[in-house]
């Protein structure tokens, strides 16, 4: 994301279109490209879950109330809450409204099929090192093609570099490389590529063990069950999540209303129960939304229902001590 | 020193898979636990966060892939050695204190809590809050 917000030449005025629930480091992202060019960074309010229908209106008329907007970051699935946008229909509705689109698919790779031809978005970015289980700072940037010469440098700006010619520079050109542009992103500073490595034997061990749609049917399947223990014991509501296909990771609602929490000590709560759960073996995000607190949980290959069972308990006897107030 | 052959990635993944073979993949489930990193009694919820990586072969603690492929690829020594130990153990070390998912420092910021109570169509040029 910073590759290509950086990367990309704004015009004065010229606009970042970003949602409420875009992932803190990147709104960072998208505030600093503001602050240091002449792009203008656009905030649309969503609260979530919000329909696909409702998502797209919104986005459209926003775009062309505002005018001017080069590009609309946006992701595949949320991090928090974890749901699934259709990220389908806002690259279409980007093409179709001559907004580029930058897809943060960082929960994408590995948890639902990406057929990157067929989506055809400008950008688009996935980490390997959730879904597809590489080791961490191992991740892919899909630049379309036709949008190559719009990002001049990687980030930072390293050996393979190829500097405009310069019009006071009479010596002859090197022979044109088609490739140079892929090829500056192989050796970028000081990076270890021994992650990237990785992604081939990730892919293979994959195969090995059946295969991506065996997967990825797994991981919904368990998530969405996983879900529904949470949800059962908690006696609350599962978010829904919109977009089209599975997902693998769900927010269930914590049985914890806000008044029941002295509002000096609501924002602990988040805190308490996340080291509280660390202490006893287990991690699920806990996280604060519109007024609620909630739990995400994600499906993986090595989890069953027990696993699910026994998080499920631990984190409400958690939220038992928070609204009795022995925390 | 005698000129040695140049390693490719399909040998390289061969290495880095030689542990497995078909008749010994589990069913999906707990079966599933010995080839990602994490502790015995660790319950992992929350792979969408700190997912585990991939460990080469069973009972390791070491996250042993990306040595083992970078060592493959990269002339060593050691490259015809198929044992388990990574011919490269700083290496090695620094996946898997790094890599190890065990909630840590690593936390990274918690996102800012959102509580606005404003609907869809509103849009406005102000940036959001800061992150908590």
């Amino acid at each position: 994301v910073n590759t290509v917000l950086r990367g990309l030449r704004f015009q004065p005025g010229e606009k970042i279109l970003y949602f409420s629930f875009i992932y803190p480091a990147c709104g960072n992202t998208v505030l600093y490209v503001a602050e240091s060019t002449g792009a203008a960074a656009l905030h649309m309010q969503i609260t979530l879950p919000v329909s696909d229908d409702d998502l797209l209106a919104a986005f459209s008329s926003t775009v062309q109330a505002a005018g001017n907007v080069k590009i609309a970051v946006f992701d595949t699935i949320v991090s928090l809450p974890g749901v699934r946008l259709p990220f389908e229909r806002l690259i279409r509705t980007c093409k179709a409204l001559g907004v580029l689109s930058m897809v943060d698919g960082a929960h994408a790779v590995g948890h639902l099929p990406l057929d990157i031809t067929a989506l055809d978005p400008d950008f688009l970015t996935s980490n390997c090192h959730k879904w597809l289980y590489t080791p961490r700072g191992s991740a892919f940037l899909y630049v379309a093609e036709r949008n190559q010469a719009l990002i001049r440098s990687t980030l930072p700006t390293s050996w393979g570099f190829v500097p405009l010619p310069s019009s006071e520079d009479d010596s002859t050109p090197p022979p044109k490389d088609e490739e140079a542009w892929a090829k500056q992103f192989t050796f970028v500073g000081t990076v270890n590529g021994s992650e990237f490595l990785c992604i081939p034997a990730a892919l293979a061990f994959r195969k090995r063990i059946g295969g991506e749609d065996k997967i990825m049917a797994y991981t919904c399947d368990i998530a969405r069950r996983g879900a529904e223990i949470f949800r059962a014991l908690f006696e609350t509501e599962i978010m829904k999540s919109y977009g089209t296909g599975p997902v693998g990771m769900f927010n269930i609602r914590l049985p914890l209303r806000f008044e029941e929490v002295p509002e000096e000590k609501r924002a602990r709560v988040v805190s308490f129960l996340t080291d509280s759960m660390d202490a006893c073996g287990t991690y699920i995000t806990a996280f604060e939304y519109n007024g609620a607190w909630w739990s995400r949980v994600s499906g993986q290959i090595y989890l069953e229902e027990s696993d699910f069972v026994k998080g499920a308990q631990i984190l409400l006897g958690f939220v038992a001590k928070v609204r009795s107030g022995e925390w | 020193m005698a000129a040695r052959k140049a390693p490719d990635m399909e040998s390289a993944i061969a290495l880095a898979l030689s542990d497995f073979s078909d008749d010994e993949v589990p069913e999906f489930g707990h079966g599933m636990r010995k080839y990602f990193q994490f502790d015995d009694d660790w319950t992992n919820l929350n792979h969408g966060m700190y997912a585990p990586s991939l460990v080469r072969g069973r009972s390791s603690s070491l996250l042993k892939v990306p040595s083992q492929v970078l060592s493959a690829l990269v002339p060593a020594p050691s490259l015809a050695s198929t044992t388990a130990s990574p011919p490269s153990p700083s290496v090695a070390r620094t996946h898997s204190s790094a890599h190890t998912t065990r909630r840590s420092s690593l936390h990274p910021a918690r996102p800012s809590p959102n509580t606005s109570t404003r609907r869809p169509h509103q849009s406005s040029t102000s940036p959001m809050p800061p992150p908590a």
